[in-house]
Order: C-alpha cells, then sequence, then structure tokens
C-alpha cells in the first residue's frame, strides 16, 4: 500500500553538514521517496549534498514529504532528526501535518484529492533517485 | 540492505587531503562506514602509492565490495594498475567524482545501506549537485 506524509517546521538552527548526513542516511533506510522543501527549493531526502545544497537557515520552515510504504515512519524519523540535530522549536501541527495515521482525528482530514501524492517539487536534484 | 557496508578507499596525492576528507565523510556519515585514506607516496610525500592503494582495498572489504575515489587523474593510473593485478571486477568499482563531495555523498550512501553500485552513483552524481 502506498501513503503521502508530510510535515513542516520551523528550523531554529542552520542544516549544516552532520545533520545533513544524518537525514540522509536515515532517509536511505526506507523505501519511501523523500524529500525536503525549504526556501522554495526541494532536495531529494536521500541525497546529502542535496540537503546541503539547500542552504536552509534558522529560522526558515522546512518540508519534509514522502511517498511510499513506510512514509508515515519516513517522515517521523526525518522531523525527529531534524528536531534533534538543529534544535528546533514546534512543530507547526495542525496548520501542515498531513499524516492522517498520526492525527487523533483523522476521520475528520479532507480526502487527498488522487488518493495521496507528494506536494509538486520546484527542483529536484535527483528525479531518479530512489 | 545487506549485513556488511561498503567500505571506501580515498586515493589522493596528498597524505593529508586523504586523511582529512576521511575524516570530514566519517563525521557526516555517522561513522559507521570503514573509509580508508590512502594518500601520498610510500616515503611521505605528495604522489600516489600502489601499495597504499592495494592496503586500503583489503581494509576496506568487509564483504559488501569497495568504491573507490581517486583525487586527480593520475591517481587514476596507479589505481587502475593495482585493479589489473589485484582487483576483482565485481567487488571494486572506481568512481569518476569529484573528491570530496564524492567521498561524502558515497558514504553517506554506504552507511544507509546502500550496495557497490548505489555508493559508486551516488558519489558520481556529485558532479551534478549544485553548492550555491
Amino acid at each position: 500500500m502506498s501513503a503521502s506524509c508530510e510535515q513542516v517546521i520551523t528550523l531554529a538552527g542552520d542544516l549544516h553538514a552532520r545533520p545533513a548526513g544524518a537525514l540522509a542516511v536515515a532517509a536511505g533506510r526506507f523505501a519511501a521517496a523523500v524529500s525536503v522543501t525549504a526556501g522554495g527549493h526541494t532536495a531529494d531526502a536521500k541525497s546529502v549534498l542535496g540537503l546541503m545544497g539547500l542552504g536552509a537557515t534558522s529560522g526558515q520552515h522546512v518540508t519534509v514529504s514522502a511517498a511510499g510504504p513506510d512514509a508515515r515512519e519516513a517522515v517521523a524519523t526525518l522531523i525527529t532528526i531534524l528536531t534533534q540535530a538543529t534544535k528546533v522549536g514546534g512543530l507547526l501541527h495542525n496548520q501542515a501535518d498531513r499524516c492522517p495515521q498520526f492525527s487523533p482525528d483523522a476521520r475528520k482530514l479532507p480526502a487527498r484529492p488522487h488518493g495521496g501524492h507528494v506536494e509538486p517539487v520546484h527542483r529536484s536534484l535527483h528525479p531518479d533517485r530512489r | 540492505m545487506t549485513a556488511a557496508t561498503v567500505g571506501i578507499v580515498l586515493v589522493s596525492h596528498s597524505a593529508e587531503l586523504a586523511a582529512g576528507t576521511a575524516y570530514l565523510a566519517a563525521q557526516v556519515s555517522g561513522g559507521t562506514v570503514t573509509i580508508i585514506a590512502a594518500g601520498g607516496t610510500d616515503d611521505g610525500d605528495l604522489g600516489t602509492s600502489a601499495a597504499k592503494v592495494v592496503r586500503g582495498l583489503s581494509e576496506a572489504e568487509s564483504g559488501a565490495g569497495v568504491v573507490v575515489l581517486p583525487d586527480l587523474g593520475s591517481a587514476v593510473l596507479t589505481v587502475r594498475a593495482v585493479l589489473e593485478d589485484h582487483g576483482d571486477a565485481e567487488s571494486v568499482l572506481l568512481a569518476d567524482a569529484p573528491f570530496v563531495e564524492g567521498a561524502v555523498a558515497a558514504t553517506v550512501t554506504a552507511a544507509a545501506g546502500g550496495d557497490i553500485k548505489a555508493v559508486a552513483a551516488a558519489a558520481e552524481e556529485a558532479r551534478h549537485v549544485r553548492k550555491l
């Protein structure tokens, strides 16, 4: 079964090399396609160089999106790493949490228009990477 | 994902460059991948050493294969000479990649459990990733 999931956080620190590495190592262990969007650019979360190339800095909103069988776990794992590695402030719950499985009121959420898909990306660094 | 992790050998004309790049890649990838620095000549000058490459290939191999990154073209000559004598074409891949970026990308992919082809591909894709 395929699923999609997306969450937004606000960075409290810059996305430097080691947090980017931790994100990419974790993302690479999931079957789902995982991407990170910041400042209008999107990178494959499995590409450490792509993540560093985002130049994401403190105060920016960062979106973690995933599509695939383990999308929910992938987003939860990457959000946790982002939170720990960059000392992020609070999650923007309710505003941007698009993981129905994580919501106590999942049945009240509007249905995804096409059975679930990742938001359009602005720039894909590795469209063919899986 | 296999239990064994792909190993990385960094072949540089400079011992310091190889060691520094290995340290950087280890820090970024979490320290779970075997990265061998094979830099400089046998007597410590700038250049490459077939003996160091042979040793590096042996030390980096843990059952999942080894990806080798050369820093400059002439390091490729040394690596190819070694592979002709000692290499197993399936267990060693020579990656055509920018040295620092390729080492970091390859090591992160190895740490995530990527196989030898995925690790080599990650290194080679590094040339297409903009940093600005």
